[in-house]
């Protein structure tokens, strides 16, 4: 029993002490993506006159604001669990949640959005990016075997 | 109310099994499109002739065919990156319980596969430039982190696979306690 505390306590420290490493690092990858938006959109946008290469840059742009989302939310949830070392909580199943619903409007949205903005419908149906559909779709199933590992802490916290 | 959370937990395996079978499929049919979009641009690259003619098309053929080592290096390491995670999902088909330590040490294998997959492709243009510039060319090293030779996502799904291995190894502990209780 003292072995399999020394353990879990091990693992706990292991998942504190990757947590804050990643959680900066998503912080500094959300101030990239958004600082490429902000470039993309003062560099390109005003010099474009063909419809596909504006259509192009607002997409793009619209895929960074998403992905800066993405990694706030990553962010707060990693620092969340470099506090406590429990990866299996309620709340991280919510935000994995939400990423991966993040993921999956990032293989539409900026599309439709940018094709709005253009004014042209042509083309939107080809223009989903299956990548962020299998990430979005990854990150539901690991909010479902999150959501799992909550219920085994609560039970393990419920012994205690 | 111990009876109710049996139920819960077994229905949560249950509900595992059942959504591990697509996730299956479509990694299986993601791992053989990659093989057959791959063996169909090698194909194509070396049937090409690869000398700089003058025109673009003689242009675009030699820098692929001067990418051929990156490429396959990028085609290894992402199939091979799959595979983990096939057996990974063959697991959870088979009996539901996702924290084990067979599972975490597949994640791992992953994680490694896919750190590979961002910095060998990497190394090995910068060894080409060392090759054709030698040492005294610097910024060369710098040249590594350049968003275009190393693939930042795929170190992004590194760090992530690595995090989830640890993860679920918490898991297993947890779980491993869950069965000793009952």
């Amino acid at each position: 029993m003292s072995k399999q505390i020394m353990t879990k306590n091990t693992a706990i420290e292991k998942l504190k002490s990757g947590s804050l490493g990643i959680a900066v690092l998503c912080l500094i990858a959300a101030g990239c993506n958004a600082a490429f938006a902000v470039a993309r959109l003062i560099t390109a946008a005003h010099d474009i006159a063909d419809t596909i290469n504006r259509y192009m840059v607002y997409r793009s742009c619209i895929s960074f604001v998403i992905s800066v989302v993405i990694m706030v939310i990553a962010a707060v949830m990693f620092f969340r669990i470099s506090k406590d070392g429990i990866p299996f909580t309620a709340k991280n199943v919510r935000s994995v949640r939400i990423i991966g619903i993040l993921f999956l409007l990032n293989a539409v949205i900026p599309s439709v959005t940018a094709a709005g903005f253009i004014g042209t419908a042509k083309g939107v149906g080809g223009m989903v990016n299956p990548s962020a559909l299998v990430e979005g779709l990854l990150f539901l199933f690991i909010a479902h075997i999150i959501r799992y590992g909550a219920m085994l802490q609560q039970e393990s916290d419920e012994t205690l | 109310m111990e009876n109710n959370f049996d139920t819960v937990k077994l229905n949560n395996i249950e509900r595992t099994r059942r959504l591990a079978k697509p996730a299956l499929i479509l990694t299986v049919l993601f791992l053989a499109a990659q093989c057959i979009r791959s063996g169909y641009n090698l194909i194509v690259t070396l049937s090409q002739p690869h000398t700089f003619n003058g025109t673009l098309d003689s242009a675009f053929a030699a820098l692929a065919y001067a990418e051929l080592p990156e490429t396959i290096a990028k085609f290894v390491f992402s199939s091979a990156t799959l595979i983990p995670l096939i057996m990974l999902f063959r697991n959870l088909r088979k009996d539901g319980q996702p924290f084990t330590e067979r599972n975490a040490k597949l994640l791992k294998a992953a994680g490694i596969l896919q750190g590979l997959r961002a910095a060998v492709p990497a190394l090995i243009y910068c060894f080409s430039l060392f090759r054709c510039n030698g040492v005294s060319e610097p910024h060369i090293f710098l040249d590594v982190f350049d968003h275009r030779t190393l693939s930042y996502p795929a170190v992004g799904f590194c760090i992530l696979l690595l995090f989830l291995a640890r993860t679920f190894r918490y898991g297993s502990v947890l779980q491993q306690e869950s069965d000793e209780t009952l």
